[in-house]
């Protein structure tokens, strides 16, 4: 697999730790959250593989234009609508999570619409500049990042505030019934990788899901499923978890830096995520938009005075239902709605990948 | 062919009509028993000795056997003879002599530079690696890099650029090692630059630039012979202009602007410490300033709280918002930097010490600013200079206050944010088709190569 692609992966995975995710799977940690989870982590490593292995045989082909070439325009239209609402959901879902946290941590009294402003302009640019260059924002933003993350996992392991009691305590549930909510919610960590629908075009290289690949993914979701569960289980205790709206503010929030010229570990956390975040919701909404792109296409070519048109119509109304929705949602509502999202998403999901298996045997015949 | 045929011939008058009333402009017929040869020249470009010497004497000196007209194209001296007056005049204006002989014209580079001196490299000193830079003169510099890299696949080629000046302009290039797709770009650029006149390569460089509005430079400047080596040995473009003592590297990326020669010539973990002093200072002289505003306007509570309260204690009594009193000291350092970048050497000592020490001092006493920012601005002062492209530090220098302005309005996720837009911005660019900001080399040019397909 191409490096940019394990970058797609990890943008999502690490994203999902501060939006909805958590909060959804503390709900269920007495209805059969664990046995969802490892049921989840198994599946995602197989959607990955699936989803590689289809694109195999397009390397180099965006999923719009294999659609193009194999598919008659008024099927793929609602095809490439529902991707495109869907990822444009994910964004959403990050950005107004996140807008929510910087209003109640960071600057408490800042307007919503303010904070959500301060978004348009770097978000705007990403959704519209060249998708080789968000492939490479995304390596240097992970470069620049990675020495303050690595630190920030050593300070959780080894935080003297952990129970690993309540771990255990947590894991003592592992003989529930599997639940549906829990086992989609966790998928969603997995489908970053699915942004390749779009970034394919660039990615020339045949790529490989051999056990090497299947062995990282599923080290990496696992570690990644286990620090987003049990962490905040372990320092926040199990009993109470349920009642936290944003448990991993909470988490490391109870860490200190003794002799730091920052004491609480919290802002650096905020300001990490706030960067792995945004990449999220630029890649999530840059892929929609160019799905999007190919909905509205009207002839095979276009004037470019007809294209920044199109792209300016298509950012006004990314803005406007982001402002629309962000401000009427409630915490409750984003709770809730986010659930939906992840029980649709995986059905989704199911579905592009039997749409790309169905696309892979017309190219073979 | 008689010998009353000393008058010269229509083709020579005609030329030597357009030079016309030009007072350097020298007609001359040589006459000896049956030959004639006619010299047309400026004596302000051409050498005069080695006109005597190579021209001159020989005519007199060989004897009646000996053929004169074999004798001027045997010389190594010549220069290809142009279609077209036009042509052949801007020849004449750049130091050839135009030597007729019955019907064979020839035209005899005999060029007398004053600038071909070499200069010492100013603006980009190191401590190891030459001392000498280049000089303004185009032979002088092809001369400079041809002693230092000897292989037959160094390509120099000339360009005459159409605009007022008719400059010469020569591309030096490793065919083995370069893009002919870039090289093909260049050359298009080149061509198609559309003004009135040229005056060095840094204006050649600010037309070969294709955004009309742009902050960062795309191609680099430089005095120093190593850099344009390195350079070019990594596969890139030099552009020489004739009159300039500067040469253009194209394509250039972020990193190659944050590269200085010392580099090379150090030990592994010196050079380490250095880049990392380097990259260290930009982050700092771009970000800091926005970091005090943020911090202390919109989040106080982000630093421990004994520093916390150290930074507000300090700006007890400064009767405005932080913001104002940052652009204020800002402006004030940037108008300092530049003063005493034009002011002659004597007079700039003076007016930084009068500036920086004595203004920062009754600047905090008159309670204008907290003590902490004139350290917060005087070390953003200091660590612009850390980058080792001058071009790349005035850029930086804007970007500073993009993020100030942002950070002003946003508080500290403004300043991620800007920060991760000017990031964006910088991996968006392009410089001849590369990407302007990228990790990673090792596969660079075969990710390229993939694009261009």
């Amino acid at each position: 697999m191409s490096r940019f692609v394990y970058y797609l992966l990890i943008s999502n995975m690490v994203a999902n730790m501060i939006a909805a995710g958590p909060r959804i799977l503390f709900s269920k940690s007495e209805q059969g959250a664990i046995v969802s989870m490892i049921i989840a982590l198994f599946f995602g490593v197989f959607i990955n593989w699936a989803l590689i292995k289809f694109f195999n045989a397009f390397s180099g082909e965006s999923l719009p234009e294999i659609l193009d070439l194999y598919v008659k325009r008024w099927i793929s239209i609602p095809i490439l609508v529902v991707l495109g609402s869907i990822w444009y959901i994910a964004g959403l879902q990050t950005l107004i999570t996140y807008v929510d946290l910087l209003l109640r941590f960071l600057a408490p009294e800042m307007s919503v619409y303010t904070t959500l402003s301060m978004f348009i302009v770097v978000i705007s640019f990403g959704v519209i500049m060249k998708s080789r260059s968000i492939l490479f924002t995304l390596e240097l933003v992970f470069v620049m990042l990675l020495p303050f993350a690595i630190y920030y996992v050593i300070k959780l392991y080894f935080s003297p505030q952990i129970s690993w009691d309540y771990v255990r305590l947590a894991m003592s549930f592992i003989d529930n019934p599997p639940n549906y909510t829990v086992f989609s919610t966790t998928l969603f960590f997995f489908i970053g990788t699915f942004d390749i629908i779009v970034f394919n075009s660039l990615l020339k290289k045949k790529m490989i899901f051999g056990l090497k690949e299947a062995t990282f993914v599923f080290l990496l979701g696992a570690f990644t499923i286990f620090t987003t569960y049990f962490i905040p289980i372990g320092v926040l205790g199990f009993d109470r978890i349920k009642d936290f709206i944003y448990p991993w503010i909470f988490t490391s929030d109870s860490i200190r830096m003794k002799f730091g010229v920052i004491e609480r570990v919290v802002f650096i956390f905020l300001l990490i995520f706030l960067a792995v975040a945004f990449l999220s919701i630029m890649i999530h909404w840059h892929v929609s938009f160019k799905l999007f792109e190919n909905v509205f296409r009207l002839k095979k070519s276009m004037t470019n005075k007809g294209k920044t048109i199109r792209t300016c119509i298509l950012l006004v109304a990314f803005w406007v239902v982001a402002f629309f929705i962000t401000v009427r949602v409630t915490e409750y509502d984003l709770f809730t709605y986010s659930s939906y999202y992840f029980n649709l998403m995986s059905v989704v999901i199911v579905g592009l990948l039997s749409l790309l298996w169905m696309l892979n045997r017309r190219a073979k015949s | 062919m008689g010998e009353l045929e000393n008058e010269a011939p229509a083709y020579v008058n005609r030329l030597a009509k357009q030079l016309a009333p030009s007072t350097d402009v020298v007609k001359k017929t040589l006459k000896r028993k049956e030959r004639i040869v006619h010299l047309l020249y400026l004596k302000s470009v051409v050498d005069m000795m080695q006109l005597q010497e190579i021209i001159v004497k020989p005519f007199y000196e060989l004897s009646k056997e000996q053929n004169f007209a074999d004798y001027i194209r045997s010389l190594p001296y010549e220069t290809n003879m142009p279609s077209g007056d036009e042509e052949v005049l801007i020849e004449i204006t750049k130091g050839n002599v135009f030597v007729m002989i019955d019907k064979q014209i020839t035209l005899l580079e005999l060029k007398m530079v004053a600038a071909n001196a070499v200069q010492e490299a100013t603006m980009e000193p190191t401590i190891h690696g030459p001392q000498l830079g280049l000089s303004e003169s185009l032979e002088t510099n092809i001369n400079v890099i041809r002693q230092r890299y000897h292989q037959p696949s160094l390509i120099i080629e000339t360009v005459q650029l159409e605009e007022a000046s008719n400059r010469s302009v020569a591309l030096v290039y490793d065919t083995d090692l370069v893009r002919p797709k870039l090289l093909k770009d260049i050359k298009k650029r080149i061509q198609s630059i559309d003004i009135k006149l040229i005056q060095g390569s840094s204006d050649l460089q600010y037309h070969m630039n294709e955004v009309k509005y742009s902050l960062f430079p795309t191609s680099l400047l430089t005095e120093r012979p190593d850099r344009v080596l390195h350079n070019m040995a990594a596969g890139k473009v030099i552009i020489l202009v004739d009159g300039s003592p500067h040469a253009l590297i194209t394509p250039t990326v972020f990193f190659d602007f944050m590269a200085s020669m010392e580099d090379n010539y150090y030990s592994f973990w010196v050079v380490k410490l250095i880049q990392f002093l380097r990259y260290g200072g930009l982050f700092t002289c771009i970000m800091l300033p926005a970091l005090y505003v943020g911090i202390t306007s919109y989040t106080p509570d982000v630093f421990r709280t004994e520093l916390a309260l150290t930074v507000a204690a300090s700006r007890i009594g400064v009767p405005y918002p932080s913001f104002i009193e940052v652009f204020f000291m800002l402006i004030f350092i940037e108008l300092l930097t530049e003063a005493s970048m034009r002011l002659p050497n004597t007079i700039s000592a003076t007016a930084t010490t009068v500036g920086g020490l004595i203004l920062g001092t009754a600047a905090v006493e008159a309670a204008l600013t907290s003590n902490i920012l004139v350290i917060v601005v005087s070390l953003v002062a200091i660590s612009t200079f850390v980058i080792p492209i001058s071009e790349m530090n005035y850029a930086v220098r804007v970007c500073r206050f993009f993020l100030l302005v942002y950070t002003t309005v946003f508080g500290l996720a403004g300043l991620v944010l800007g920060m991760l837009g000017l990031i964006m911005y910088l991996v968006n660019k392009d410089s001849f088709g590369e990407p302007y900001l990228r990790l990673f080399g090792k596969n660079r040019q075969e990710e390229l190569k993939a694009d261009e397909q």
